[in-house]
């Protein structure tokens, strides 16, 4: 997967990301009620929230995400 | 608690900070960078929890519950879009040396010095309330260890006994002595940045500390602490979002308010972005800081709610974090509380101040210093003194003017309230730099005309109706709108009520900033710099290296200038080394009395990194012979341009001219062909023509030799057929050699002769002919002489012909054949018609071919059909023309048209001449 293609997966998750902790879908978690204790709302919100971040991390750092052949720039270590 | 401790241990505190940052320092000195490292990378980053975060949040969800989240759902799904957006803006800044949200603008606009200004102002409006909500936190803090909390906040002390002015100026003394330590090309703060991460981990674990401690401390675990708070209403409905009162509105507006504030808050720009050793940083970052913001964020509304259980009410939610562990007699914890509280305020402070105080100096006091007539700041010897002077003032009066700031507004507004004013005036960057680094057509007009729009909504929307509220204007200021305007009320522009305040805000100045940014942009057009800056914004990964992408602005200048100029600048050491980087990388011994345009460059960017993109421009230009991209090189380019399109237009006549010449060839090949074969035709046809008569001849002279009983009537009639057939060949042979002769050289003998004459001696040797065929003749010529200079008998020879075609041609029974001589003003003619089966159209030209008649030769009495051929010959060597006319079935008429001769002497003579 090539930096290109990285970034198309990462506007996915970034789109996604909008709607699932966004208007309107949240409304539907927003009730009274609560999972092992913890309020529904805030249980889905966390539970997403962590999902999404493991997915990034997940995307990021995949071995093949490194590869970054198509622009030329990409070499240098730290910038001095 | 006794309030020296809490000093002291605030002061051990900070002490601990200096020793980390001073020890970040010297690793980087001796080229050990801490800052090389993904994970400090991304806890600098959580210098984005402020304060703000670290009480205010606590204090936002005990009013408002899991509305507070959007803050940091926005940056979490913003980050997604780092390794698109954030490694472009972080890339761009590296090729360019942007050292500043400021410069960033600036310089992609075309290195434009006002937008940068404006940019400028614009950050110090939106930040020095911030600083002042965290100067209010420190001071908050303090006073809730040390006196009850109903007595705090009441009033403020006196300056001098105020915990909030001390907190300010430590701040600004740390701020100066690792903000300003010395004058980098990069403008990197490795100290400061280590501090700033160990801030962040100090900050995480003491806010995890509490939260673990009311959760399982005081409560058994979360279950139980939610399902004792659900047993009170008020507290249930935090656990939910009221749908009722724009609540959902506000979050999606927040979510979308915080995207933009973590891309571009001053501190997060210089955390981020200047800060930045290494682009692969981000990728790691992209999910730590996330992390970061999930983990600070999973305590919050259970501290809230046990805070609300405990205390009962939310008058001093903003300091639960501090207070429960506090009251519950837990000391040590309520200290640690403390200093996360103190870390998360210095941590903003500190780099807010630092990314300010570049901010001033290099787009706004620099600039007007560079222009200030009679200072001549770039013949100063040493300006690293005078910068690093400007900036450690700019420091300080930024945190001065945060507490001025605190002191002036009193305690009205929320921690909350505030920071999302800043947000929104953050926002209004948004537009500028979105479309300045994906769209190359924005222009500095555009972005300047949407800046100080937004900003301006921003201004009436926001702050203003705050002054209202503190009662420095009247509250119908914000109830019936400005003089009962209501139209103009501030918080429901134009009618607008739907939103609460701050989403209200930000859907008009993003309106109004978006729009004008395009709609001004599309309106103007771009300078010659802002293109090329467009550009190497834009297309930042097209290009390896930054200075490959040339500059517009092309000048050549002394090397020693320009050494001096970066030793003014960045002092000697630094100078030395920027340039004997250059000399290794291009491997040169020594570098060139005259700088080229690329070193040039090379010293304009570096310079960029210590004063930003439009001061390093001018101060470039004072030494560099300027060499702007004159019309003459415009022209040239444009020559250049031209010069390929003439080659091509050329290259387009040549093949032109070459396919026209070869039409012709192949034309003239063809027309060859066709005179070839016409010729073998009249060759065969002659030889046929001799050949007739020939074996005519023959076959009687045999009769006559083998047969000497022939009768003399018979010889009599032999001998004359015999005759009659050696005429018709020498007449054959005659023509033949006429058209040869003719082709090959007229002689004619021309002189001045009246053609009725010629008419008439021609009528005479063909009217026997005509007579003897029954040919009825009707001449017409006029009474006046037809004088025209010809060779009478060549001329004779050609009306032989027309009559001799005219008699064979005509019709069989009743023929008729007309003669009519005219003259007019220039020109004699001679028209012979007759009424025979006529010429078709496409014959008419064909039949005074010369070979053509061979052809088309029809009937026993033809003639050799070099007549008219030899006809119109004759004539067009007297400059006459001889031309047919003939409708199919009407008869042909032949018209020889012939120069009438007009004596030079006596012109008139001829007119009155009578003849016959």
């Amino acid at each position: 997967m090539d930096t290109i293609e990285l970034q198309r997966w990462l506007g996915v998750l970034f789109v996604a990301g909008c709607l699932l902790l966004g208007y309107p879908l949240l409304t539907v978690y927003s009730v009274p009620a609560t999972i092992g204790g913890i309020p529904v709302l805030y249980a889905v919100i966390f539970a997403i929230w962590a999902l999404l971040i493991g997915t990034s991390a997940w995307l990021l750092h995949r071995p093949s995400a490194s590869r970054t052949s198509t622009e030329p720039a990409e070499s240098d270590a730290p910038r001095r | 608690m006794d309030p020296t401790l809490i000093l002291l241990i605030a002061a051990a505190y900070l002490g601990l900070l200096f020793a980390i940052a001073y020890y970040g320092d010297e690793r980087a000195e001796h080229g050990r960078s801490l800052v090389n490292n993904p994970y400090i990378y991304a806890l600098s980053l959580a210098v984005y929890c402020t304060a703000w975060t670290f009480y205010g949040s606590v204090g936002y969800a005990a009013t408002d519950g899991i509305n507070f989240l959007p803050i940091y759902i926005g940056p979490t799904l913003i980050a997604i879009l780092w390794w698109v957006v954030m490694r472009k803006i972080v890339r761009i800044s590296a090729h360019e040396r942007i050292t500043s949200i400021a410069d960033f603008i600036g310089a992609r606009y075309g290195k434009s010095a006002l937008l940068a200004g404006v940019v400028t102002v614009v950050a110090v409006l939106g930040v020095v309330p911030y600083i002042a909500v965290q100067l209010k936190a420190i001071s908050t803090s303090f006073s809730a260890l040390t006196v009850p909390l109903d007595a705090a906040n009441t009033a403020y002390p006196p300056v001098f006994q105020d915990t909030a002015f001390y907190a300010a100026l430590a701040l600004a003394v740390f701020t100066i002595l690792f903000g300003t330590r010395h004058l980098d090309v990069t403008e990197r703060h490795e100290g400061l940045v280590v501090a700033i991460a160990f801030e962040s981990v100090v900050k995480l674990v003491a806010f995890l500390a509490v939260g673990l401690f009311v959760t399982f401390g005081l409560y058994n675990g979360v279950g139980d602490l939610f399902r004792q708070g659900a047993a009170v209403a008020e507290i249930e409905a935090l656990y939910t979002v009221d749908g009722a009162s724009g609540a959902w509105a506000d979050w999606v507006w927040l979510t979308g308010l915080s995207m933009l504030a973590v891309l571009f808050l001053p501190r997060q720009f210089q955390v981020t972005v200047v800060e930045n050793v290494n682009e692969d940083h981000l990728r790691k970052a992209a999910w730590l800081f996330p992390l970061y913001l999930l983990l600070i964020n999973i305590f919050v509304l259970p501290i809230a709610v046990a805070g609300l259980l405990h205390f009962g009410d939310a008058t001093h939610a903003d300091m639960f974090v501090l207070a429960l562990p506090y009251a519950e007699g837990h000391s040590a914890l309520a200290l640690l509380a403390f200093i996360g509280g103190l870390s998360a305020a210095t941590g903003m402070v500190i780099v807010a101040a630092t990314a300010l105080s570049t901010m001033i100096c290099n787009d706004l006091v620099v600039p007007l210093l560079l222009r200030a007539p009679g200072l001549n700041l770039v013949e100063r010897a040493r300006l690293t003194g005078v910068i690093l002077g400007i900036r450690r003032v700019a420091i300080v009066v930024v945190i001065l003017m945060g507490y001025l700031y605190l002191r002036g507004l009193g305690d009205a507004p929320s921690l909350v309230a505030i920071g999302l004013i800043s947000f929104a005036a953050i926002a209004q960057f948004a537009p500028a730099i979105l479309g300045g680094i994906f769209w190359k057509r924005g222009t500095r007009a555009g972005a300047l005309a949407g800046l100080l729009a937004g900003v301006a909504v921003w201004g009436y929307t926001l702050p203003l109706p705050l002054l209202a509220d503190s009662g420095w204007l009247p509250a119908s200021f914000i109830t019936d709108g400005p003089f009962g305007i209501a139209a103009l009320r501030p918080y429901a522009l134009l009618g607008l009520d739907a939103l609460n305040p701050v989403p209200h805000t930000l859907f008009w100045t993003l309106l109004v900033n978006g729009g004008l940014y395009v709609v001004v942009s599309l309106a103007t057009h771009p300078t010659m710099m802002e293109q090329s800056q467009a550009t190497r914004f834009v297309d930042v990964f097209h290009y390896a290296d930054p200075h490959e992408s040339a500059a517009p602005w092309r000048g050549t200048a002394p090397v020693g200038d320009l050494h001096a100029l970066l030793r003014r600048f960045l002092g000697w050491r630094a100078a030395e080394r920027a340039l004997h980087a250059y000399r290794t990388r291009h491997e040169l011994d020594a570098l060139p009395e005259t700088a080229d345009e690329e070193l040039v460059d090379y010293v304009e960017t570096l310079l960029a990194g210590a004063i930003g993109a439009a001061s390093a421009q001018a101060v470039v230009r004072s030494v560099a012979q300027a060499k702007p991209l004159h019309i003459s090189e415009v022209m040239e380019i444009l020559d250049e341009a031209q010069q390929v399109m003439a080659y091509s237009r050329e290259l387009e006549r040549k093949k032109a001219e070459l396919e026209a010449a070869t039409d012709e060839l192949r034309a003239a090949n063809q027309k060859l062909k066709e005179i070839d074969q016409l010729k073998d035709d009249f060759v065969s046809t002659v030889s046929h023509e001799l050949r007739t008569p020939l074996t005519a001849i023959r076959a009687i002279s045999e009769i006559m030799h083998q047969t000497p009983s022939l009768t003399p009537e018979q010889q009599q009639s032999f001998a004359s057929t015999i005759m009659r057939e050696t005429e018709r060949l020498t007449r054959l042979v005659n023509q033949v050699l006429d058209l040869q002769r003719l082709d090959a050289a007229p002689n004619l003998n021309r002189a001045p002769r009246d053609l009725r004459a010629v008419v008439r001696n021609a009528l005479n040797a063909v009217r026997p002919q005509f007579q003897q065929q029954g040919i009825a003749l009707h001449v017409t010529v006029p009474d006046d002489p037809c004088l025209t200079s010809i060779d009478d008998d060549r001329v004779t020879q050609v009306l032989l012909n027309l009559l001799s075609n005219a008699a064979k041609y005509s019709a069989e029974t009743d023929a008729r054949v007309t003669v009519q001589a005219t003259r007019d003003a220039d020109t004699v003619s001679v028209a012979v018609s007759d009424n025979g089966p006529g010429i078709a159209g496409d014959q008419q030209d064909a039949i005074f071919e010369k070979f053509r008649q061979a052809r088309n030769r029809v009937g026993p009495q033809a003639g050799s059909g070099l007549g008219l051929a030899i006809a119109r010959q004759i004539v067009r060597q007297h400059d006459g023309s001889l031309t047919v006319r003939s409708t199919p079935g009407q008869g042909a008429t032949f018209t020889m048209r012939l120069p009438r001769y007009v004596p030079a002497s006596a012109a008139a003579s001829v007119s009155t001449t009578s003849a016959s």
